[in-house]
């Protein structure tokens, strides 16, 4: 038995009400104990019917048994409880994505971006997903069934996004250069700067807050955004990138900034 | 010189939504021409249009992202669009002062052909 487990056995011995069953059934679950960790969030349910994040460990408990339905109704609960749970959107998205539904897949899993925008996994999740989505458009025959709008655009995703807050510094996201170095902390520093001179030309120009800032430079197109507290959000995307889709690029970069702010302030 | 400019940033006036457009050097913020409306003062946007541009320009190279041919500003009540005239250094540029409800599409498009014409024709 390892050590958490003996923790979190014995907190819930001492307090069979508290919410020290969540942990330590997904303990147990990452220790290959399924049935055990079962056990354990079912117990636990019965006094906290309503707690998203049991229901969510009950769910991946059930991915682990293979019980793909059974997960799906406890993650479809955990949403029902805390509209936005972030867990149970990821994993609905992840079982929409083994029985091939890609577009709920991707609803799921960008609801989840949106609302946890510094995931790494949600975000290579995503990745993923649209490599597999252009080539399917592409591909299956001669004659190519019809396919929604959507899926016949290469959407090129963004280099990268940054989250800087008033004073420079770096709070979510990242950016690397073609060699693979993080230039984040640069990238960021340099660009917040012009944030100043743009709010000090809008005002003594009459027109007001600013809303966006966009550069076409040779390697990038960058565009910085205002967000909530001083902060900057900013969008790298690959020179060629349609003007049209690097605004919505930028528009989606600020609702995470939102909900970074709403998560962590 | 003034003709040819004329006909170079007249299309560019026209543009539903465009209240000014002035070609300057970005290096003296400096109106070298400009058509805009009588509320509109162009000296103070020419000097405003090149600093900004001057400073995002300065940033993105630093920052490894190479010259920008672009720059664009949205805010409340309007939109602020300049966009360099050749590749030397000293270089001329265009700046429009829009409507915030302006078609961003089209701004784009007949400033970089103004751009162009008028990097042929200083």
């Amino acid at each position: 038995m390892s050590d958490e487990i003996r923790r979190l056995s014995d907190a819930l011995a001492s307090d069979p009400a508290s919410l020290a069953f969540v942990p330590l059934a997904d303990a147990l679950r990452r220790g290959g104990q399924a049935d055990v960790a079962l056990r354990v969030v079912l117990r636990g349910l019965e006094r906290h019917a309503y707690n998203a994040d049991a229901h969510d460990v009950a769910a991946r408990i059930y991915v682990d048994m293979g019980e793909r339905e059974r997960a799906k109704d406890e993650w479809e609960m955990a949403l029902k409880i805390a509209a936005g749970h972030v867990g149970a959107l990821r994993g609905l998205g992840f079982l929409a994505f083994q029985r091939g539904d890609l577009s709920t897949a991707e609803r799921h899993l960008r609801d989840a971006a949106d609302r946890a925008p510094h995931d790494a996994g949600i975000r290579m999740a995503l990745d993923r997903l649209h490599a597999m989505r252009v080539p399917e458009s592409h591909s299956n025959g001669a004659t190519p069934a019809p396919a929604p709008s959507r899926v016949t655009y290469a959407v090129a995703e963004p280099l990268g996004e940054l989250l800087i807050d008033a004073n420079g510094l770096v709070l979510a996201g990242e950016l690397r250069d073609e060699s693979g170095a993080d230039v984040s902390a640069s990238v960021g520093a340099e660009l917040t700067g012009v944030r100043a001179e743009a709010e000090q030309a809008l005002a003594r120009l009459g027109l007001g807050a600013w809303r966006a800032l966009s550069i076409d430079a040779a390697s990038a197109a960058v565009g910085l955004a205002p967000a909530p507290n001083g902060a900057v959000t900013l969008v790298a995307a690959g020179p060629g990138t349609a003007p049209g889709l690097f605004r919505r690029h930028l528009q989606r970069a600020r609702q995470r900034a939102v909900s970074f702010f709403e998560a962590t302030v | 010189m003034i003709a040819p400019l004329d006909a170079v940033l007249d299309p560019v006036a026209r543009t539903r939504g465009v209240r000014a457009v002035v070609l300057a050097a970005e290096d003296d913020g400096v109106p070298v021409h400009a058509i805009s409306q009588t509320d509109v003062d162009a000296e103070t946007l020419t000097a405003l249009g090149c600093r900004l541009y001057r400073s995002a320009r300065l940033a993105s190279e630093r920052a490894g992202f190479g010259a920008s041919s672009i720059m664009h500003v949205e805010a409340e009540g309007g939109q602020v669009v300049v966009a360099r005239a050749g590749r030397d250094a000293g270089a001329l540029v265009l700046i429009i002062l829009a409507d915030g409800d302006a078609n961003t599409g089209a701004l784009r498009l007949v400033l970089a052909r103004a751009a162009t014409a008028a990097a042929e024709a200083a």
